[in-house]
């Protein structure tokens, strides 16, 4: 980042393709939408580029990238409060009544009997994500997708530490039981976990 | 999870997140090996960790991205500028260039204003007030000196002068009836000089005895400290730069001249008395006429005369009484009313020549311009001064000496007057009258003395006292008789 505030374009691709994924996946695992989602992204990128001649080192980067990213996810959820908009797990509306979320995970592009597998599992992962209050997904994304921790969450969500962890235990015990409802039983997860793991 | 109250149970989260040091992490490993319920609720937060490791990770789209870099390229470029230090001439360049512009338009302005000062009303208003003051003085520090002129003329008894506005128009009139009769070389020049004022008193002081047309003493009625107020600006402010261009006064005073006869004459001249002092003020004090000749244009102001003779103090005292008396007896006579009877006594196309010349300084002086007039007077001078030489040329001293004091009161300058003053020089003491000559040889010995002419002229007087000194050696000798029988 230094270096793009000091002239060098060059530096910013490489910030691009370090940290546009993560920041993607964070801002639509948040927002739940994404034609949303890449607004958001695109939104959150030019304000890298316009506030980077007055970025300080005074912290992480990446503190700063996820810090501007939930404060526009958290203005896109207020605005999204107003209007009717679809979920991922609302009916696209064609023939095989396939979900949106099952799109997403579709267009990711994955071999078939992981695919089958995600199709069974991932909205029901979704489901549950999606049910926990804004301030302990936001925890949990960050935490948990984009591996930050819980000092640096404090920072991004401008709470303390405590607070952080308490909302992630909290999140955590949200999750469980959420996908203890859906069906989803330890037995499934552990399976999920071995065979992830393999 | 919950119910459980363990001292390790707030370590579990960031054990199972790894966020806690080594030595804390093994204590914990340590404990939860040995604590079912330690252990159970990690494994639940693995399981759960497990299962929404799931999620796949989406790719972020390529929407937006081109444009994404070209605006960061932009503003990578806008950093790099913004990043350069200014330099320090850069830093203060335009500051110092405005400062310096205006500066610049403020000397500029100052010096409009100043010029602004100097228009014709206010540079003509001062510089007419400082030429009166100077003039004023010039009369009380001036010697009496003789007029030129005035050994032409005979000498008018000092009543004459005092009642000459009582008689004004009767000697109008009587030089109506006589204006024939001045037959000489001079009256046809003086006819036309009369307009003008600036001859009008050879004519007057004409041998015939008669009494003095002046048309200085009608017209004294004005505010200005000077004699004459007249309702023709600009033909008076000529006469006022001819005065000031004309010759000091001579020095020593011709004993038979007497008041009256300096006032006639004076007035006939258009002169002042300045004298030396005028000639060496002749810049400033012309200049100032001509500025107050344009002004005259818009105001019909009252305007002066010079006096009527170079001889200022010998002058001022008549002058003054005639004034008074002026005043007392008669309404004061407009001068350009004076001026046209006095002008048809003397040639009959004054008259018509006065109007023409007053259009010409209207044409020329009613916007200001006082260099074509200038030119004009000039030109008037030159044409003077030729007719003087032709006259010269012709033997005709009388018409030499008109024509010179014609170009000297027309503002001759330079070359012109030196040669103007050696006609009067030469002109009056080949007419026999070395009072008058002695007044414009010195003049032409003070203003010119390097010149050739002059250095004649000191041979010519060195000769001429010489032979001056020669009778009266003689008539000494007369007193000796037994000398005078050996002479015989």
């Amino acid at each position: 980042m230094l270096a793009f505030k000091t002239g060098d374009a060059k530096a910013f691709s490489t910030l691009i393709s370090r940290h546009r994924g993560p920041v993607y996946n964070f801002i639509l695992r948040y927002v739940g939408h994404r034609q949303r989602a890449e607004d958001v992204l695109q939104e959150t990128w030019l304000k890298v580029v316009r506030g980077s001649g007055q970025w300080q080192p005074t912290a992480k980067f990446t503190t700063w990238v996820y810090t501007i990213a939930r404060n526009l996810c958290v203005d896109s959820a207020r605005k999204e409060s107003f209007r009717q908009a679809d979920s991922l797990d609302a009916p696209v509306g064609g023939d095989d009544g396939r979900t949106r979320g099952e799109l997403v995970t579709d267009e990711a592009g994955q071999v078939p009997d992981r695919a089958a597998h995600n199709v069974r599992l991932r909205p029901l992962l979704e489901k549950a994500l999606s049910a926990l209050p804004d301030e302990q997904r936001e925890v949990f994304l960050l935490r948990e997708y984009q591996g930050i921790g819980f000092k640096e969450i404090a920072e991004v969500t401008g709470v303390n530490e405590n607070t952080v962890k308490s909302r992630m235990r909290y999140a955590l015990e949200g999750l469980r039981k959420r996908l203890g409802d859906l069906g989803v039983d330890g037995e499934l997860m552990v399976e999920e976990g071995v065979a992830s793991s393999s | 999870m919950k119910t459980a109250v363990h001292q390790y149970e707030d370590k579990l989260l960031e054990f199972a997140y790894g966020e806690l040091p080594a030595h804390e992490a093994s204590a914990v490993d340590a404990h939860v090996r040995g604590c079912a319920r330690c252990s159970q609720a990690l494994d639940e937060i693995r399981s759960v960790r497990s299962a929404m490791a799931q999620l796949p990770t989406e790719l972020a789209p390529d929407a937006g991205l081109e444009s994404l870099l070209a605006f960061a390229e932009v503003a990578a470029k806008r950093n790099a500028e913004a990043g350069k230090p200014v330099p320090f001439w850069k830093k203060y360049l335009t500051p110092l260039v405005l400062v310096a512009t205006m500066v610049t338009v403020g000397v500029v302005a100052t010096q409009a204003n100043k010029e602004v000062d100097l228009s014709p009303a206010a540079a003509a208003s001062d510089k007419t007030a400082s030429e009166y003051s100077r003039r004023d003085e010039a009369k009380k520090e001036a010697a009496p000196a003789p007029d030129p002129v005035a050994a032409v003329t005979p000498t008018p008894p000092p009543q004459a002068a005092q009642n000459a506005v009582v008689n004004q128009k009767a000697v109008d009139f009587k030089g109506n009836a006589q204006g024939g009769e001045n037959d000489d070389s001079l009256s046809g020049l003086l006819g036309t000089q009369g307009k003008r004022g600036n001859l009008g008193g050879l004519d007057t002081a004409s041998p015939r005895g008669g009494l003095p047309v002046t048309k200085s003493v009608p017209v004294e009625k004005k505010p200005m400290p000077k004699p004459q107020a007249v309702t023709e600006p600009r033909v008076m402010a000529e006469e006022k730069e001819s005065l000031a261009k004309s010759p000091p006064p001579p020095p020593a005073q011709t004993p038979g001249a007497g008041p009256a006869q300096d006032k006639d004459v004076a007035s006939g001249y258009g002169l002042s008395g300045g004298g030396g002092r005028l000639v060496d003020d002749y810049g400033n004090s012309s200049r100032a006429v001509r500025l107050q000749d344009a002004e005259g244009a818009a105001t019909p102001s009252t305007e002066t005369v010079a006096p009527p003779s170079p001889a200022p103090a010998a002058t001022t005292a008549p002058l003054e009484a005639a004034k008074r008396e002026a005043k007392a007896d008669d309404a004061p006579v407009q001068k350009k009313k004076s001026m046209s009877v006095s002008g048809g006594s003397m040639g009959g196309t004054t008259a018509a020549a006065e109007d023409e010349f007053a259009d010409s300084l209207d044409r020329v002086g009613a916007d200001g311009d006082a260099k074509l007039a200038e030119r004009q007077r000039a030109a008037s001078a030159s044409t003077s001064l030729e007719n003087a030489r032709t006259a010269a040329n012709k033997g005709d001293r009388k018409g030499e000496v008109a024509y010179a004091t014609e170009a000297i009161n027309r503002g001759a300058t330079g070359s012109a007057r030196l040669e103007a003053l050696t006609h009067l020089c030469n002109g009056y003491e080949a007419l026999g009258q070395y009072a008058a000559a002695d007044g414009w040889c010195d003049a032409l010995l003070r203003e010119f003395p390097n010149t050739s002419a002059a250095q004649n002229l000191a041979q010519r007087r060195a000769n001429t006292q010489q032979y001056r000194a020669a009778p009266t050696k003689a008539s000494k000798s007369k007193v000796q008789p037994a000398d005078a029988a050996k002479a015989q």
